[in-house]
């Protein structure tokens, strides 16, 4: 990659916070193929389930390493039936405001967005399709409604469903059914935009946060210009919100001609109008890749949301070209990026931090801790996932802000690291409370699912490469033996013995900074 | 004599500064809201981020401009709906409690404060605000990072006791980043941290030599950090206490309000950490639709969290180590969209509060609506950056070249505070009493007014006048006088309508007085 190449990359707007360090991995697209320097092992193996999924079990594991990356990655791209949500107000219009205070609906609504959470996580947990759920996960930070301001929680599920069934597939498609998604209608002030004042809100954060990101700002080349909020705005008058569909009136629709990237004519959307706005936009060109400029802005957000907080732009324009070239779908791209000698470079592996889903849901799977929900929602320490979630910042149906969660070291904080440890300890080793007992964490099965548990050091070597992405520490292992054996000689390990002790074994491991990462 | 040199001289000067909203002559020293004059050291800025783009079109309102009610048939404020600070300026009723603050003299409002080719993105605007960048340039530290670590040098190789930065949040912004790492940590429950925190451990094994290797570098960092304040923040939250109530947290659902965070900021400055910078955040101010009840709600909450925490923070007697500045990434456009809102806008009042504040006073005029930018948005006249550098100079007691550094250039400062002394109380104490004005008047004035003032003993005497965004016009009068009492002319007849600012300075006092002109 040439040097400024890699600056411009740096400078893009995605880039936030301090600069990441330089390092950059020399791997590309190219197919990961195992070699013996880099073989198919448990550390790959277990990258690619993380990375995919939420965190990783023994059995995973196993299953994984017996087979190959390409078959792995091809079963998880199959083709799925969008699933729905079994209870009765899914199938219900919105909540009648004549029959229902504003009090009363939001305490009915936050019911209801309780079951679309529960919902949610129980599919994370689902073998199968958890890169389904993860691309759903992205689009929802990408494509942002925020449920507060939503307030109807059947708009929300049914832009979860939205974008679970384009979770493999065309961006371009999204973004046309995302502008005319209830649910986004509301969160931007789409609905009832009409020509005269038309709100400018969606169309801003159209073009800056979900396809063409603002531009460079040090040689003022934005990628659109407030001249095109403008017009753009006019472009997406007439839409409102009907029950829960969307209508179009023609009469509140500007069909005056509209000069949007220095075009002009009648745009619209969905067919009215004479040109279509959106498809425009992803007719813009990037100037530095030379290559249509929303591929490159949603490659680097996937990049970023599967491989490392910083893009690789080498990376992103291969990603890129591979999204255009399948007419928008993600699902080629995904399967390129996790094929890849770059995604399987030591240089990335366990480089990301981990998102509190992540975090949550990787140790409700890896510890096969049982999931219940809404025991004491005011209660930090109980035992609801999507609770724990939101004390560490990442309530799903609630992001922050219409740029989504920003990820990467934002995630760490004085705030929230102690508190993501000690959740790790309430789950592996709960305080004789009834709130924390439900979770259930079993030791002895535990340790017997890991391929030598009648041999103490060998399950060191298992639960480090189990639950840690890179490797430790002679010494930071010896730690983890001695607490294991509490003083014990190791020829007395016995998993159906040692239970208090294996939770103390397993709490130094999630202690440890790495266990941050994936 | 320079400004920055005769703000420094003048310390003590709160003694006799008039209360401008008040005319009053200077009280005497012991019924001032100052005790005692605090240290640079000792010193405490409030951050309050409204985030989303606070509309100041309709917190402070142009009552008698048509065009702003010609532009806004739905949400405009009535005047009738206002509380007046000065002629065509109005705050909304419903921050009636910063109006109290503004009467007791002990809240400024600066006006039309943006910055240079506003940009309307949030992200980006509020990426400007903390980096204090231009909005061509991007920066990845922020304005207090850069300060924090210019005087603490020895950070990160040393870790204090106590943090320098505490963002009330789940996680710390841009605005506490240095090139050093971060300055500030993040703390969200106060309560909690002790608990949470202490105990903590890092290895210190080598890290990989791959992209993980600086990751784990950085959560071990942050690991150390939250083991290493625990203990002090914890002794400040025990020790701490809260004199007054607040407004309770959930303003709408799933809104928290400000009166928690800066309770809690109360708590830990009364238990005595040792923190210069706290962050408070109030969110939800992107009203694009049906902006009428939403916006009056989270104002009603700024104002009286605001309030509830000024009058804590004098209970426990440190009024005068306090000071506050609210901002907002931008403001709203003057004409309401069909929506029953307002789109994101360029410039906007901002507001600094404290005893230390010399208050009661409107920096400028209001926003002139015939003269928008080309998108119809309020023009900057006071950059962001005056606010920041009169902060960091008059009110943190950081030095001029620094300020300059730091900020990326060199901003004229407003005259916000009392007292710009750095300097010990005794000095201070012994420098009172040497003068006084007497009168101002006519206020408002149209060609001429009179200032009277009387000097304690001989010393040189400065008149200067300055505009309300604190460029300095002229030099009335620069003499030296015997002790008594003096008639000066101050001529008004070149300056447009607004609202000046004359100063008397004599030896080691200071009084400052507001002049209203009106053409």
């Amino acid at each position: 990659m040439n040097r400024r190449r890699f600056l411009l990359g740096r400078l893009n707007d995605d880039a936030n916070g301090p600069p990441a360090p330089l390092l950059s991995a020399s791997s590309d697209l190219t197919p990961y193929t195992p070699t013996p320097d880099k073989p198919w092992n448990a550390a790959r193996a277990a990258h690619l389930m993380r990375r995919t999924g939420f965190g990783v079990t023994q059995a995973e594991l196993t299953s994984a390493l017996a087979s190959d990356p390409a078959t792995l990655v091809d079963a998880m791209l199959q083709p799925y039936t969008n699933p729905t949500l079994f209870w009765s107000w899914t199938q219900q219009p919105p909540l009648d405001p004549t029959a229902y205070t504003q009090e009363e609906r939001n305490q009915i609504y936050s019911t209801w967005i309780r079951d679309v959470q529960f919902w949610w996580i129980g599919m994370m947990m689902t073998a199968g399709v958890k890169l389904r759920e993860k691309m759903t996960l992205f689009w929802h930070g990408h494509f942002v409604s925020e449920f507060p301001k939503v307030e109807v929680a059947q708009y929300m599920y049914d832009q979860n469903r939205l974008l679970r069934q384009f979770a493999f597939g065309s961006y371009k498609d999204l973004t046309k059914q995302i502008t005319i998604n209830p649910a986004m209608l509301i969160y931007l002030d789409g609905n009832g935009s009409a020509k005269g004042s038309p709100n400018e809100n969606y169309a801003r954060e159209l073009m800056e946060l979900f396809t063409l990101g603002t531009g460079h700002y040090a040689n003022n080349t934005p990628h659109y210009t407030e001249q095109d909020v403008i017009e753009m705005a006019r472009a997406l008058t007439g839409w409102d919100v009907n029950g829960r569909e969307a209508s179009f009136t023609l009469d509140k629709f500007d069909d005056g001609d509209k000069t949007l990237f220095g075009q002009t004519g009648n745009f619209g959307i969905e067919g009215y109008g004479e040109h279509d706005a959106l498809e425009l936009i992803f007719a813009q060109t990037d100037a530095d890749y030379n290559i249509a400029r929303p591929a490159i802005f949603l490659c680097s957000k996937l990049y970023q949301f599967f491989v490392y907080e910083v893009p690789n732009m080498d990376i992103v324009q291969g990603m890129a070209a591979t999204l255009v070239a399948n007419n928008w779908n993600v699902g080629p791209v995904l399967r390129q990026l996790f094929l890849s000698e770059h995604f399987f470079d030591d240089q990335v592996i366990g480089a990301m931090i981990k998102s509190p889903v992540d975090l949550v849901m990787g140790a409700m799977n890896a510890f096969s801790l049982k999931i219940t929900i809404n025991v004491d929602p005011g209660d930090p320490e109980s035992h609801d996932p999507v609770r724990a979630m939101t004390f560490l910042s990442q309530t799903i149906l609630y992001p922050p802000n219409v740029k989504g969660w920003p990820g990467g070291k934002s995630w760490i904080s004085t705030a929230t690291l102690p508190m993501r440890i000690r959740y790790l300890k309430l789950w592996i080793d709960p305080p004789d409370l009834p709130t924390t007992a439900p979770y259930g964490f079993e030791p002895t099965t535990f340790i017997k699912s890991l391929p030598d548990p009648g041999d103490v050091h060998k399950v060191v070597d298992a639960l480090v490469t189990l639950l840690l992405p890179v490797p430790i520490s002679d010494n930071a292992k010896s730690v983890i033996l001695t607490t294991l054996l509490g003083g014990a000689p190791d020829y007395e390990w016995d998993p159906d013995q040692f239970e208090q002790k294996i939770r103390a074994g397993i709490i130094k491991i999630t202690s440890l900074a790495e266990y941050q990462c994936m | 004599m320079r400004r920055r040199s005769f703000l420094k001289a003048a310390l003590g000067a709160g003694a006799l500064v008039p209360l401008a909203s008040g005319g009053l002559w200077a009280r005497p020293l012991h019924a001032l809201p100052f005790t005692r004059s605090a240290a640079a050291g000792d010193r405490i800025l409030v951050l309050i981020n409204l985030n989303g783009g606070n509309d100041g079109l309709n917190t402070l309102v142009p009552v008698d401009d048509q065009r702003y009610y010609d532009a806004r048939k739905v949400l405009g404020v009535a005047k009738s709906d206002t509380l007046s600070i000065a002629p065509g300026a109005g705050l909304y009723k419903v921050v009636q409690e910063i109006h109290d603050l503004y009467s007791d003299g002990t809240c400024a409002i600066v006006p039309n404060v943006g910055y240079p080719n506003q940009d309307r993105s949030h992200f980006r605007s509020t990426d400007i605000w903390n980096s204090a960048s231009n909005s061509d340039q991007v920066i990845t530290t922020g304005w207090t990072g850069r300060y924090l670590e210019t005087i603490h040098p020895e950070y990160p190789a040393t870790l204090p006791a106590a943090p320098f930065a505490v963002q009330v949040s789940s996680s710390t912004t841009l605005l506490l980043q240095g090139t050093r790492g971060g300055l500030g940590m993040a703390i969200d429950s106060p309560d909690r941290f002790f608990d949470l925190a202490s105990g903590l451990s890092a290895s210190n094994d080598p890290v990989p030599a791959t992209l993980a290797g600086p990751q784990i570098d950085f959560i071990r960092r942050i690991i150390l950090e939250a083991d290493a304040y625990a203990a002090e923040i914890n002794r400040a939250i025990t020790a701490g206490k809260n004199r007054v109530d607040y407004p309770s947290g959930e303003i709408a659902p799933d809104r928290q309000g400000l009166g928690p965070q800066l309770q809690g900021v109360a708590r830990l400055i009364d238990g005595g950490l040792p923190t210069t910078i706290y962050v408070v955040t109030l969110g939800g101010f992107d009203t694009h639709y049906a902006q009428s009840g939403i916006h009056e709600t989270l104002l009603t909450d700024f104002s009286k969290s605001i309030k509830a925490f000024l009058a804590d923070i004098a209970a426990g007697g440190n009024a005068d180590r306090v000071v506050c500045m609210s901002y907002s990434e931008f403001g709203r456009r003057l004409a309401e969209n069909n929506a029953k809102g307002t789109d994101h806008g360029a410039a906007a009042p901002q507001f600094v509060f404290g005893a230390p504040v010399l208050g009661g006073n409107l920096l400028g005029p209001m926003p002139d609506l015939g003269d928008l930018d080309s998108r119809g948005d309020v023009k900057m006249k006071i950059d962001f950056r005056q606010l920041y550098s009169t902060l960091l100079e008059d009110w943190l007691g950081f030095g001029h070249d620094d300020t300059v550094r730091v900020l990326g250039g060199s901003f004229t400062k407003l005259p916000l505070f009392r007292t710009a002394s750095v300097e010990s109380p005794e000095q201070s104490l012994s420098a009172g009493g040497m003068v006084r004005i007497d009168a101002l008047a006519p206020s408002p004035a149209s060609s001429s007014a009179t200032l009277g003032y009387t000097l304690a003993g001989a010393a040189r005497v400065s008149v200067t006048l300055f505009a309300g965004d604190g460029t300095r016009i002229a030099t009335v009068l620069d003499r030296d006088q015997e002790a008594g009492a003096y008639q000066l002319p101050v001529d008004v007849r070149a300056l447009p309508s607004g609202n000046y600012m004359v100063e008397v300075s004599a030896g080691r006092g200071r009084a400052m007085r507001w002049l209203q002109v009106v053409r």
